[in-house]
């Protein structure tokens, strides 16, 4: 495993963690029971450390059980410890963002032996882990790589799915929740809040929600994509007024409701969204590429954006040509074979690209 | 509703246990590890429509995964010999099974288990010795290390995803 995959690993294991322990201390309310199922569709890794920690508390009575440990000996230990545990375990591995801040803080730490300076980071630090962030009106990134996803409850309840080389930055505050869509696609299962609207910022374009599921995907020529799930949305160009108890989306607004989406190009609202193939769109929550008649340039540009192993069509009739199917996203071999069993083209692999061009005889 | 997890849990991995302990304690899986567990269970979770339907996910989890183990263990076994066998003795058969490569059994798991909890910070394994040795409520642990019983939460939750990882590695 590259260092970033375990990365990755050690953040889905902590998440499982977090949930058993949810699991555990009895049944899980209506919110968190739709945020656990949520959290295991997202990925088979995240049902294989679920199962992995589930392993792992089956063995821990036993090995708790330990009489080489003395409990009083173990009791003065962790009282007598009062920085190891906040600076070695933050909850906040998730951002790899706010981890690299802890180090800093840390080195910082143990240079500077000033007890006021440790009180200090001790205070700021139990009001990250408290309320990851929200307390202090931080805000905070979360980015993914190339090939990455990411799943990560909001302090909110509110689910965020990150698509590969993407990046959102989360603004918590007392009267609004932000999020700035900086590159990419996100996908947000939103937490019912009345006192707080929650709102998506992708370039000049605005989406505001109460309780939805929606997906807004920033394209690198800013075209943003907004995608509704479940409810209603409103999306606009204005800024909108100062949040105040009235939470409903401005009245110019245009109105996006489940199974509809609209595409702003080029700083042009549409008159009206159009309807979707959801399942097509969301696709990439299920890591996979779903298409049905689109041209193969098309398609070859989406499994792009998770390979490592570019798909290269040059000739202009061959991207238009339309093709239908469902791949794994991180399969581009499959969609490979799939290319070379059409009639009348050829794949060519080497070690760097796939090259699809017009067989001779075709 | 404790019962009936707990049931499920042993039954995922007590009596089938030897298989998926090889699975979830191996740190690098070949290709000849075709069945990938996990990629099933999910793919079968996906396939659900209304998973809102659903009372208690973390008991369907389980479900599928020990019904997968189950139907794998079926079918190895018809593969290996052409008798058919029944339920039962399939999984007598499965308890004889000799140990896999790089496998563990129950002792050496556990004396692993305590190295890595060894190396939890004190307060994290203070919390895990007294929830799972001395059966302490979330309270009464959090009144004695001093900290919120949220925080007692955030340690079982942390020192579990620790551990988990540091078994797959040391796999």
């Amino acid at each position: 495993m590259t260092p970033s995959a375990d990365q990755i690993r050690e953040v889905i294991a902590q998440q499982a963690g977090a949930w058993f322990v949810a699991n555990q201390a009895g049944p899980l309310d209506e919110a968190d029971r739709a945020g656990f199922v949520a959290w295991l569709q997202a990925s088979p890794i995240h049902v294989e450390e679920y199962l992995g920690v589930a392993l792992v508390a089956r063995d821990l009575p036993a090995a708790a059980d330990d009489p080489a440990v003395p409990l009083e000996s173990l009791l003065a230990q962790a009282l007598a410890d009062e920085t190891a545990n906040v600076v070695r375990f933050d909850e906040s591995i998730s951002a790899d963002n706010l981890s690299r801040r802890y180090r800093v803080s840390r080195a910082w730490l143990l240079t500077a032996s000033a007890a006021a300076a440790a009180v200090f980071f001790l205070a700021t630090s139990f009001a990250w882990w408290a309320r990851d962030g929200e307390f202090l009106g931080l805000p905070k990134t979360y980015r993914t790589a190339h090939g990455e996803q990411l799943a990560q409850r909001l302090p909110d309840g509110t689910w965020l799915h990150l698509n590969t080389d993407s990046a959102v930055t989360v603004h918590y505050s007392g009267s609004e929740r932000v999020v700035d869509v900086d590159r990419g696609q996100a996908n947000f299962q939103v937490a019912r809040d009345t006192r707080r609207r929650f709102r998506v910022v992708a370039g000049d374009v605005q989406v505001i929600a109460l309780g939805t599921h929606f997906d807004v995907y920033r394209e690198l020529d800013n075209t943003a994509v907004i995608t509704v799930i479940e409810g209603t949305v409103g999306v606009t160009m204005e800024n909108p007024r100062p949040p105040t108890t009235d939470t409903v989306p401005p009245l110019h607004a245009l109105r996006v409701t489940a199974g509809q989406q609209v595409r702003i190009e080029a700083g042009i609202m549409p008159a009206e969204a159009v309807a979707v193939n959801l399942q097509e769109a969301v696709a990439w929550l299920k890591r996979q590429i779903v298409f049905e008649k689109r041209p193969l340039g098309e398609v070859a540009d989406e499994f792009n954006r998770y390979t490592q192993i570019p798909i290269e069509i040059d000739d202009p009739a061959l991207q238009a040509l339309a093709v239908s199917g469902v791949f794994d996203a991180y399969d581009t071999d499959s969609f490979a074979r799939f290319l070379e069993s059409l009639d009348g083209v050829a794949v060519q692999r080497t070690g760097t690209r796939i090259r699809v061009f017009r067989s001779p005889q075709g | 509703m404790a019962d009936l997890k707990k049931g499920l849990v042993e039954r995922l991995f007590a009596e089938h246990g030897r298989a998926l302990q090889a699975f979830f304690y191996r740190r690098i899986r070949t290709k000849s590890d075709a069945p990938d567990l996990a990629q099933e269970v999910y793919v079968r979770m996906l396939r659900v429509s209304d998973m809102a339907a659903i009372r208690n996910p973390e008991l369907y989890l389980y479900t599928v995964a020990s019904n997968l183990v189950k139907e794998h263990a079926v079918l190895d076994r018809r593969r290996a010999s052409s008798v058919d066998l029944d339920e039962a003795t399939v999984q007598q058969q499965l308890g004889e099974l000799p140990a896999f490569d790089g496998q563990l059994d129950t002792t050496q798991r556990v004396t692993r288990l305590r190295t890595v909890l060894a190396q939890l910070p004190p307060k994290c394994r203070a919390a895990v010795i007294l929830y799972y040795r001395h059966d302490l409520s979330y309270q009464e642990i959090a009144d004695r290390l001093g900290v919120s019983s949220h925080m007692v939460k955030k340690y079982l939750a942390q020192a579990l995803g620790h551990c988990r990882r540091r078994m797959a590695r040391l796999g």
